[in-house]
């Protein structure tokens, strides 16, 4: 099957979808191009949406370093847990709010690139920018492991700072973007990235680069390596997975006759 | 008015226009598919043969025909094991309900609100007792998603209002996740609420194209009209 059936005219990146083709090509053709549903289970991302969910709401209308107020807001939201305040705690230890103008919250930002061929659009939601100092400071809050030492070696990071990067630049700002992990177990973030106009470049041309590839993909051949294999969530029935297997969908899970438990009416 | 010119209303303009970019709104509303850039089309390629295929195990009257399911060989390994699938969960949802499956169409026109109504119904099955059921097949949505909401419903009512006059089934199945939902609406009244709701938001839609300014965000991604958009200049 050829890429010029699967692929728009403008290509579309995302952060996780970019990370999905660094990974493995055929990740990103059974997810992005393919749409197939996960056949393998992947790990909850159930509490990941909730932190970020109260720190949004926590710095809608007061401020993350005011115990009182997220006590109110955690509390009126019935997460007031351990965990929970743990990690609100600790963002508010690295919160710049106290020194920014200015800050959005869950922002949806998109950039089109044009020329050089090939032509994409990268969109991203960013968790929170602030700006201080002359800096768009952009942060994307994480609550699962860490694996790397910088942010400028997670792929995803760099869909991020590709659709920032103009704003930033309009302003006048520089720009820099930090992880926030928010998991008692991880001591330190990795090194925030500050991209100058050269680094910004060297992004964008990075980012052509792999849609061209997508472009010249014919096979979408998947990297058959058993410690990437072992977490896709298409481990089962990836054409060359490492980590075969029977895929965990329910209807192959039951004898016969749908699961009626979960029957109900609308209204 | 031309039919070709009415303005093109769908599902996701009736739940999200408020909040979607003006311009892209305008266009799909006013321009239907001319002078776009081409987007992908293989997100929906199992689930449009797991449906077409339905529709052909019962285009005669009786229960539907395994063997009209047979795996699509131009499709990837991936697609065929969730096509495998797939088949065994629609003949678990639908295999013992005998029914004759009808075609109703893409499109309904609205002449009183001049617009068309675009949306992909599902599966129309006239059952033997001569029932009306509207079958909505997914092919494994996320877990989290509602299987069918009101605006699903407001929709098939107005849509099948020939087809269905005094009575409709709604069945939802997501035949990889084994997920159901029924709902058999109080046709008349609720026909009528429909109308409404739908005439309402039409109006809401159209307006809010009118205004056509551009929003980069999170519509852009997908949108078929980036060309000529100030938006982005490139």
């Amino acid at each position: 099957m050829r890429a010029k059936r699967l692929l728009s005219d403008i290509v579309s990146l995302t952060p996780s979808n970019y990370e999905d083709f660094t990974r493995c090509p055929r990740l990103f053709y059974c997810n992005a191009l393919l749409g197939l549903p996960a056949s393998d289970p992947a790990p909850s991302t159930d509490q990941g949406l909730l932190v970020h969910d109260m720190l949004r709401k926590i710095h809608a209308d007061g401020d993350c370093y005011d115990t009182d107020h997220v006590t109110d807001v955690l509390g009126g939201h019935g997460f007031d847990t351990p965990s929970v305040r743990e990690m609100i705690s600790r963002h508010a230890d690295r919160c710049p709010s106290r020194a920014s103008d200015r800050a959005a919250h869950e922002v949806d930002i998109a950039r089109f690139h044009r020329m050089p061929p090939p032509m994409f659009m990268a969109t991203a939601r960013i968790d929170a920018v602030w700006i201080h100092d002359g800096i768009v400071d952009a942060r994307d809050y994480k609550t699962g492991g860490k694996w790397v030492d910088a942010v400028s070696e997670i792929k995803a990071a760099h869909v991020q700072a590709f659709v920032l990067a103009e704003r930033a630049r309009a302003h006048g700002y520089r720009l820099r973007l930090r992880y926030e992990y928010l998991q008692p177990e991880v001591d330190d973030d990795p090194e925030p990235w500050e991209l100058d106009d050269e680094a910004l470049e060297a992004v964008e041309e990075e980012l052509r680069a792999a849609v061209e590839r997508m472009w010249a993909e014919v096979e979408w051949r998947g990297v058959k390596e058993v410690d990437v294999c072992r977490t896709c969530r298409y481990r089962s029935i990836c054409r060359d997975s490492a980590a075969p297997g029977e895929p965990a969908w329910p209807v192959l899970s039951t004898d016969s006759g749908a699961d009626d438990s979960e029957n109900r009416s609308v209204g | 008015m031309d039919e070709e010119e009415l303005p093109h209303i769908s599902p996701r303009h009736l739940r999200l226009a408020d909040d979607m970019c003006r311009r892209r709104l305008a266009r799909e509303v006013h321009s239907g598919k001319r002078n776009v850039n081409r987007t992908a089309d293989m997100r929906f390629a199992v689930s449009n043969r797991i449906e077409s295929d339905a529709r052909l195990a019962q285009a005669e009257a009786g229960p539907p025909r395994p063997e009209a399911f047979v795996v699509p060989g131009e499709l990837e390994p991936e697609q065929q094991a969730l096509y495998r699938a797939a088949t065994r969960g629609y003949l678990d949802a639908f295999g013992e309900t005998p029914a004759r499956v009808v075609d109703l169409g893409y499109r309904t026109l609205l002449p009183e609100l001049g617009v068309e109504l675009s949306s992909g119904l599902g599966i129309a099955a006239e059952l033997d007792d001569g029932g009306r059921e509207l079958r909505k097949v997914l092919v494994g949505a996320r877990r989290d998603a509602k299987l069918l909401d009101e605006v699903d419903v407001r929709i098939a009512l107005v849509r099948t209002e020939e087809w269905a006059p005094v009575q409709l089934e709604i069945v939802v199945a997501d035949v990889i996740e084994q997920r159901r939902a029924t709902h058999a609406p109080n046709v008349e009244a609720d026909r009528a609420e429909a109308h409404a709701w739908i005439g309402e938001r039409v109006a809401v839609v159209l307006e809010l194209a009118a205004d056509a300014r551009p929003q980069a965000g999170r519509d852009c991604q997908g949108c078929a009209f980036i060309s000529g958009c100030s938006k982005h200049p490139g």
